[in-house]
């Protein structure tokens, strides 16, 4: 008789919480009627960002596509006629990309960044296949100030010699101080 | 360029030698001597006297302190800055000399008279500060000595425009 | 031998040797900026500190300033050393520009890795950077002075080392800086040394600008194709195109360094226009069908007009393996035998000097390099064989007396005797030198006014063009290691017995006398091998195509069209066959007019071996597989997004395979061609050869001139057969042209290069001042030389330091040399005039 009042007991409360939890908000969201606002630093979707002046960052030295450990990322470095250093073509194999985040840890210009947005799914494959055109962004990323030109002391239309940060100015070869 | 007569100069200093590249300094310093500094053009047809490429002689003209790439004043002031001309005023002597003639340090008066470089020690340090003005030094100097000296250099030089 | 121990392990040095040598052999990489082994020590970096422990020395030194001495301990790790090659690098870098990823040198830098080994990762200094500003060194070079650490490696090769005066050191203290006197090309042809040697992205190779990192590129050891010395090379390839090209240390050949030529002499491998498929009459088809094609319209012939109907052609750019292919398929299908050169003359010479070498006699490079004494004759080392005039920079350097007899003017990059003695009495000039080495050994007894006659006398020169030359006859006496170079460009053929027979008498009362023949083609020593009397020369062979009875022509890797001076009669003859099959990688004139093309492989596609000028057989390994570039293919802009498994473009094939895929097409078993394999194919076609089957290749090569086996290798320079006597001055007042190469412009490869093309100069002509006078021209004067196969222009420059009676001009493409009918040529005075403006 007890076991039988403990069992219908159990039930009930059982059931109670599950009567109660009707009420009750959800915390699961509907994916993908609800989109979740993921941190700034969840690495999916890789962008090339833009420096403050609005140029191309990246200058294509291959550090990113050295240290991708699947070899997704594959360019072609050329320069601008005012002296910059840019991709001519950039291209990153999202069927092989593993989102690792180590091509953003490897960029010295900020220039490749991790987003969060990662509902990269395609039917074909060969879609995946994402050229410089479909990677640049119009804006800064998560860095807005680094501008590597103002600092790396090669000539650009953005400075000459010993007119970047801490320069002093070019040695005059001629000069008749000693 | 270089004044035909200047050349034959030259060439007879460089005849001296065993080897035509030894009389290199002395060659640009005669040059300067006339021509006040070594132009580009001076340069090239010096080494070629010498037989040496512009570039070989460019290499002991950057190297040299007294030998000027750039134009200078007809007297050149050059002011000790030495440890011992250091200890007695060199910059109080660098100051007044920059503020009375209106120039920085390694500049030239618009009238072309001046140029103010430094030197590190003329052997005058018993007469500390000194300078050395053109070929002639002058020690223990004083505000008072270097306006006198100013002076009398500017004088000297209307003195040799008028003549 | 003095021993030492370095880091607790002993080792046993030759004396001289240097502490930072002695650690390299121990595999202990002691760091370092401004020693290299090619250039030296100076001691001016001061990174390559180490602690000496015990022994002689004490204390903190510089090990590339120390010898090795017996009962040194030397500590490369020990706690003061570290702590001062940190401070070291941390000073070095405090003016380094925040450039590395813009640097082409961000991968292979030395003070990359010197700063990363050197524990230097944070800046501490926050003061302000020093910075120069940038010259224009041309179009090879990209200069960017800020990234310098003064470690005077350039100025120390391009002044000590390369002999060239308009790069140095310029200024004092904190400002040194690195540059020419003013903006300009530098006019050294071995400036792209500096980007090897210069150990941080102050040089940079301005052709190869922002095209890769060292990691992303196929590296492989090569060797240079562009002259006969065969240097060794790294070709660097990535993205199916030849990226690069590097010197590659090889201590017999071209030690740590290269020429502009070699290393920049590359882009005809990646050119636009290289043909990639195969065309017959009825357009582009299949390798395999056009094979097929020539084989049948091959098979026609041979069975209609006899297999003696059907010549082969090749030349002195083929590798070893395509000569002997084309040998052995001739004479397994009863054809012509093969010829490798257009000049009948020129292949009697390279066969002469192939004969007249022998492992006694031929000397490397670096040989040249320890000579006490060089006779050069009919040679133009700059321009003929650039890195042979460095070589003989190195024993000029080391106190050698240095003679060149030659018509042309010569330019060496150091002080030498020149003795314009014509062409026509060049032996008898070195017969003389011969014969008054023979009477006096020592030099003793040899009366001065005796021996100045004598030269005169047998060298036709005025005694006005001698100048020091009995000095020079002493310095030839007393020398202990003499060498002898001898062009074979321009040379009379008896010139080269000649020189051999001076290097002989040389070698009496001598340990050594060397003989090195500068050849005309990387493989000229193999078409000389392979060449035996059975061809009948060129001219010979376009006869029998004039007269039918040959009908069918096969050139592989070569085209006559550039390099016969009879233009319009060569043009004429190759129409007249039935049967014109061209096999090459270049898109020739000759290519064009084929009925069947077959595209083939460069040395960098396919592996090749190349015999250099002292019989050293080299192997230039593939780089890359071949195929259309991507830059190519993707026009610039990404590579095309398509799935394909194969390599677009990858239809050529190795010019040897093709040989044997048209030799088995004709009946000939595989076993007989391909199924040989390469080593046995060698040794067949060249018997003396066949003890080397088997063997591993060297990372020098192979000298194939033994010691103690003297090899005949062909018969001796054959009697003249009437037909070529043409080398004597024919009476009465004539000029006789000189056909010469360039360092720049001239060579078939390199010519097609397109940063080699911005360097080279306009082609111009050069005389004698006296001939210029005499015909009242002057400097600058436009010529022209009216000749039977057409007229010749060019500009005049005229010269006091050259022979008399000779007109200089380049084999250059903007030049019409090939309207020349025939070498040696000799033109009346009155043909050549000034062009009325």
């Amino acid at each position: 008789m007890k076991s039988l009042v403990e069992a219908a007991k159990a039930l009930a409360e059982g059931f109670a919480t599950t009567f109660n939890h009707l009420f009750r908000r959800p915390v699961t969201e509907e994916y993908p009627e609800v989109h979740r606002v993921l941190p700034a630093r969840t690495r999916a979707r890789i962008v090339l960002t833009l420096d403050p002046d609005g140029e191309e960052r990246c200058v294509a030295c291959y550090l990113c596509s050295a240290v991708c450990p699947v070899s997704c990322i594959s360019m072609q470095s050329a320069e601008k006629e005012d002296g910059r250093r840019y991709a001519s073509w950039f291209r990153i194999n999202f069927a092989r990309c593993i989102y690792c985040g180590l091509c953003e840890e490897a960029c010295p210009t900020s220039a490749i960044q991790l987003t969060p947005y990662f509902e990269t799914c395609e039917r074909d494959i060969l879609r995946l296949v994402y050229e410089k055109e479909d990677l640049l962004v119009q804006h800064q990323g998560k860095d807005k100030e680094y501008n590597f030109y103002k600092v790396a002391g090669v000539v650009t239309r953005l400075a000459g010699k010993g007119e970047h940060a801490r320069e002093e100015k070019p040695v005059n070869v001629k000069t008749n101080l000693p | 360029m270089l004044s035909d007569a200047l050349k034959e100069t030259l060439r007879g200093k460089i005849a001296q030698g065993e080897h035509p590249r030894e009389h290199a300094v002395d060659v640009m310093l005669e040059i300067q001597k006339r021509c006040g500094y070594m132009s580009d053009e001076a340069m090239e047809e010096a080494a070629t006297l010498l037989g040496m490429s512009p570039l070989e002689l460019e290499e002991l003209a950057t190297f040299y302190d007294h030998i000027y790439r750039e134009p200078v004043g007809k007297y050149v002031i050059r002011v000790c800055d030495s440890a011992v001309c250091w200890m007695h005023g060199h910059l109080s002597v660098v100051d007044h000399l920059t503020s009375l003639l209106g120039i920085g340090m390694g500049e030239t008066t618009p009238d072309g008279l001046f140029t103010v470089l430094p030197v590190c020690c003329l052997g005058y340090c018993d007469r500390a500060p000194a300078m050395m003005i053109n070929q002639r030094i002058f020690g223990q100097l004083t505000p008072e000595k270097i306006d006198r000296v100013i002076r009398r250099l500017r004088e000297e030089a209307s003195f040799d425009e008028a003549e | 031998m003095p021993r030492l121990i370095i880091d607790e392990r002993e080792i046993e040095v030759p004396p001289g040797t240097k502490v930072i040598d002695a650690a390299e052999r121990l595999g202990i990489l002691i760091p370092r900026f401004c020693y290299h082994e090619g250039l030296g020590a100076v001691g001016a970096c001061r990174m390559c500190a180490v602690q000496f422990v015990e022994g002689p020395v004490k204390g903190l030194q510089m090990s590339c300033m120390v010898d090795a001495q017996d009962g040194m301990v030397v500590s490369t790790s020990h706690e003061e050393a570290v702590e001062f090659r940190r401070f070291i690098i941390e000073c070095l870098m405090l003016n380094h520009p925040h450039d590395c990823p813009v640097c082409d040198e961000g991968g292979q830098c030395l003070l990359q890795d010197e700063t990363v080994s050197g524990g230097h990762g944070l800046r501490r200094y926050q003061g302000k950077k020093r910075t120069y500003r940038d010259q224009y060194l041309g179009e090879l070079i990209a200069h960017e002075m800020n990234r310098c650490i003064h470690c005077y490696r350039c100025s120390r090769f391009y002044q000590e080392f390369s002999g060239y005066r308009d790069l140095g050191p310029l200024q004092i203290a904190n400002r040194v800086f690195y540059g020419r006197f003013k903006d300009g090309p530098l006019e050294s042809p071995f400036s792209g040394n500096l980007v090897d040697i210069c150990p941080t992205g102050v040089y940079t190779d301005k052709p190869s600008r922002y095209k890769a990192r060292r990691w992303d590129l196929q590296r492989t050891p090569s060797v240079c194709i562009h002259c006969s010395l065969g240097c060794n090379t790294v070709a660097n390839a990535r993205y199916r195109e030849v990226v690069r090209v590097e010197a590659r240390f090889s201590g017999e050949v071209n030690g740590h360094f290269i020429c502009d030529r070699g290393r920049f002499g590359f882009p005809y491998t990646n050119l636009p226009g290289r043909p990639r498929t195969a065309r017959t009459a009825g357009g582009e088809c299949s390798q395999g069908e056009a094979v097929a094609a020539a084989a049948e319209k091959l098979r026609e012939i041979s069975s209609t007009f006899g297999p003696q109907a059907v010549a082969c052609f090749g030349s002195s750019r083929n590798s070893l393996e395509t000569q002997c292919m084309l040998k052995r398929i001739c004479r397994l299908q009863g054809w012509q035998v093969p010829g490798f050169f257009v000049d009948p003359a020129l292949e009697r010479r390279v066969r002469a000097a192939v004969s007249l070498l022998d492992a006694s006699a031929g000397v490397s490079m670096r040989e040249v390099e320890r000579a006490d004494c060089v006779v050069a004759a009919g040679v133009d080392p700059v321009n003929e064989a650039p890195m042979l005039a460095l070589a003989m920079r190195q024993a000029f350097r080391r106190g050698a007396e240095i003679l060149v007899a030659d018509p042309r003017p010569i330019f060496l990059p150091f002080p030498f005797i020149h003795v314009p003695v014509s062409m026509e009495r060049m032996d008898s000039f070195l017969e003389g030198l011969a014969r008054l080495a023979g009477e006096s050994s020592d030099g003793t007894g040899v009366r001065e006014a005796d021996l100045l006659s004598q030269i005169v006398q047998n060298g036709g020169l005025a005694s006005s063009d001698l100048p020091l030359p009995v000095s020079f006859c002493r310095a030839l006496f007393g020398s202990q290691n003499p060498v002898v170079l001898c062009g074979t460009e321009c040379v009379r053929e008896s010139t080269l017995p000649a020189a051999a027979a001076l290097a002989r008498d040389l070698r009496k009362g001598r340990d050594r006398a060397g003989l090195l023949y500068v050849l005309p083609g990387a493989n000229a020593f193999g078409a000389g091998l392979l060449n035996s009397q059975g061809h009948p020369g060129f001219s010979r062979l376009l006869e029998s195509v004039e007269s039918g009875s040959v009908r069918a022509l096969i050139v592989t890797e070569s085209d006559p069209l550039n390099d016969f001076c009879h233009r319009d009669r060569l043009l004429g003859t190759l129409g007249k066959l039935d049967l014109l099959v061209v096999m090459d990688f270049l898109d020739s004139e000759t290519a064009r007019m084929a009925h069947v093309f077959l595209p083939t492989t460069t040395h960098f596609e396919s592996g090749s071996c190349f015999v250099n000028h002292e019989g050293r057989l080299q192997y230039a390994e593939a780089v890359h597989h071949g195929g259309i570039p991507i830059e190519q293919a993707g026009g610039g802009s990404h590579p095309p997004r398509v799935y394909r498994g194969d390599i677009p473009g990858e239809g050529p094939k190795a010019a040897w395979v093709i040989l044997a895929e048209l030799g088995r097409t004709l009946g000939i078993p595989d076993r007989d061609l391909l199924g040989l394999g390469p080593w046995s194919l060698i040794g067949e076609e060249i018997p003396s050869l066949k003890r080397l089957e088997g063997t591993v290749f060297p990372p020098e090569g192979i000298r194939i001139l033994s010691d103690g086996d003297p090899v005949q290798w062909v018969q001796g320079p054959e009697a003249r057969d009437g037909e070529d006597d043409r080398g004597a001055v024919p009476p009465g007042d004539f000029f006789e042209i000189l056909l010469t190469h360039w360092t720049f412009g001239t060579e078939e490869l390199s010519s097609r290069s397109g940063p080699l093309q911005k360097v080279e100069k306009e082609p111009y002509g050069m005389m004698h001042s006296d001939d210029a006078r005499v015909l009242g021209f002057s400097e600058g004067d436009r010529i022209v030389l009216s000749l039977e196969g057409g007229q010749i222009r060019f500009r005049l420059s005229v010269a006091d330091r050259m022979g008399r009676g000779v007109l200089v001009l380049p084999r250059h493409r903007k030049l019409a040399w090939r309207n020349i009918p025939e070498m040696p040529c000799f033109v009346p005075r009155d043909r050549i005039r000034r062009e009325d403006s």
